[in-house]
Parts: structure tokens; sequence; C-alpha cells
């Protein structure tokens, strides 16, 4: 036998718990440089945006003949054109996770995955599931969907009407 | 269902231990096998002896994990039919697996005692459980899942390459460990 086979044998043999931790473990992923440029090149366009509209509002306020009219006027042009905050749709209230641990107290402790929705940059989000009346048999490491209804906070939901199991 | 219900019906000799298991577990047996043998028939039939042989050992035996005990007999199985493909000239997907796991052979030089699987294992265990979890997490889902490169480093949201380097770091650093302790394989 290789001894390339006695690992291979010998791994099969590695303890029980370091195993099923493996299993268990989310790996946290990295973010690569193009993804920080990206971002920095967005913030960077919307702040070249913003800085001109606000120059253009400005311009208008000072430049007119009509004076304090004419600013006004801008002004109101710039408040027409920000975008107002809206509610979320109902499709935007759900994202995916990866459990991360069963807490205490009927809750989850989830890891949001990336661009799934509002927790695009949270680490941890507390799913409470107490209230729920069907739960699928989820365990760490499986991948979910969480739909909420309620408020949702830098690392709580609320208001939890449903958990799919997507992937165990 | 829990890990340890399953475990009653199997020393119940419920025979439903065995759909329980495949419930939970059925596709990460499956995935294993196919990540040792890339063929879809012989998985199907690992996976089955198996279930086989979960049932003809529980109990005796009451494993902590159900998880890491399925796995254990669906690599043993798989790797054997591997074995026995390979002695056919059958081509096999452990071979990659195999070749990468020569590098932590320990130089022939720094050998004081030859050890088998069983003792080599422990002290795998004792060199994983020094690591980072991260590190650990890495090398059991590559050598013990057999997970394809290209995947965790998806996962790792880093580059196939990059984490190719970093798991060879790993198994030099096994070889040095292992060379340490002056065994042999």
């Amino acid at each position: 036998m290789r001894p390339a086979d006695v690992f291979f044998d010998a791994i099969t043999q590695i303890r029980e718990e370091l195993v099923e931790e493996a299993q268990q473990y989310v790996f946290r992923r990295r973010i690569s440089w193009r993804q920080y440029a990206g971002a920095a090149a967005a913030c960077l366009a919307l702040a070249l945006g913003l800085s001109l509209l606000i120059r253009s509002g400005g311009a208008g306020g000072m430049g007119g003949s009509s004076g304090g009219s004419d600013s006004g006027g801008g002004m109101e042009d710039s408040c027409d054109i920000a975008p107002e905050p809206s509610e979320p749709l109902p499709s935007e209230r759900s994202f995916t996770a990866d459990v991360l641990e069963i807490l205490d107290g009927g809750s989850l402790l989830v890891v949001p995955q990336p661009g799934s929705g509002v927790w695009s940059v949270a680490d941890r989000v507390t799913v409470p599931v107490g209230d729920l009346t069907e739960l699928p048999d989820v365990q760490p490491g499986d991948r979910i969907l969480v739909v909420y209804s309620g408020e949702a906070g830098a690392d709580f939901v609320e208001g939890v009407t449903e958990i799919r199991l997507l992937m165990g | 269902m829990e890990d340890a219900q399953i475990i009653d019906m199997y020393w119940l000799r419920d025979e439903y231990a065995i759909q329980a298991t495949d419930d939970k577990y059925g596709a990460f047996c499956h995935r294993i096998a196919m990540n040792i043998l890339h063929s879809f028939q012989d998985s199907e039939e690992c996976v089955s002896d198996a279930y086989g042989r979960c049932w003809d050992t529980m109990p005796p035996q009451r494993p902590g994990s159900l998880r890491a005990y399925v796995g254990a007999i669906i690599r043993n199985l798989s790797i054997s039919r591997y074995r026995a493909s390979r002695a056919q000239k059958r081509f096999g997907g452990a071979e990659v697996l195999l070749s990468e796991l020569a590098d932590c052979v320990p130089a022939p030089e720094s050998v004081q005692r030859t050890v088998e699987a069983g003792e080599l294992g422990q002290l795998i265990s004792d060199w994983l459980a020094g690591l980072d979890g991260e590190s650990r997490a890495l090398f059991i889902r590559r050598y013990w899942n057999g997970d394809a490169v290209r995947d965790l480093a998806a996962e790792l949201n880093v580059r196939p390459n990059a984490l190719t380097k970093r798991l060879l770091r790993l198994r030099e650093a096994l070889r040095r460990f292992l060379e340490k302790e002056g065994v042999d394989v």
C-alpha cells in the first residue's frame, strides 16, 4: 500500500468531533481588492454626483435676477430629485442564511449570505423562531430562507413568518 | 430528527432508522462517495452498503456523531471500491487526493518508528486540534470530505490558486509535525 493510501485511511479515522465541527464550520468570505475597488468607485461616483447636484442647485439661487424666489426654486428642484425612502417590497422581506447555532429560548443564530437582502454586510443575525407553528428540522450548517414581516435591525429581525430549509 | 433518536432506532432494530439516516445525511453521503469515485452508480452502491454497515454495527456501536460515523464508513467503502477499480485500470477520482496526500509523507531520515493508520489518525487529529478553526475545517473538508478546491475557494471567495497554495502549506506543516514526532508510514 502506498504511503498516501495509509494517509487516506488515517484521515478517515480523524476524531469524530473534529469532523463534525468541520461540517458545521461557516467560512468567512474574503472581500477581494476588486470588490473594495468597486465599492470605492461607486462611493466616489455617488459623492461626485451629489456634489454636482448641490452645486447646480446653489448656482441657480445665486445667479438668477429674481433672487430669493429662484433660490427657493432651486432647492425645491433638488428635493424633487432626491429619492424618497420607501418600504421594502414583500419580495425583499426575506434573506438566505447559514445556520450557525441553535440558541436557547427559540432563536437561531445565522450568518446571512452576501447580497441576500438587507443584511449584505451583517455578520451575525438572531432569528426568533419560537412563535412559528411549523419549523423544519434545522441543524447548524444548514442553509435556510428566512421570511419575515416585521422590523429588521443590524443584528436582529422581528416577525419571522416562515423558515424554509434550502440545503441541509 | 436528532442523531441520538436515529441511533436509538438502530439499537431497537427499527428499520426506519435507515430511512431516517438517508433523509438526514443521504446527500452528504452521496457527495463524499462521488468525490472519491466520480461515478454515480458506484456512489449509489456505496451509500446503500454503508447503510447496511450501519445496521450491522449499531449495536454495539453508539457514535457521538452519526454524520462522522456514516461518513467514515462511506470513505472506507469508497476507497476500497476505488482501489479495486484501480487494479482493473479504471479511472477514479481519489487519485488527485492521494497525490496531494503524498506531500504529507515524512522524509526517510527523520523516521524513528512506523505507525499504522489508526495511530496516524490520532496524530493527525492532535495536529488538527492545534490549528485555527478555519484551517482545520479546510483540511477536513478537502481531505476527509474530498470537496473540490474550486468549491471551497468559492465558499471562501478566494481564487483556487490561492487556496491550493494554502492547502500545500497545511500539508507541509503536517509533514513537519510528523517528522518532529519521528513517525513513518
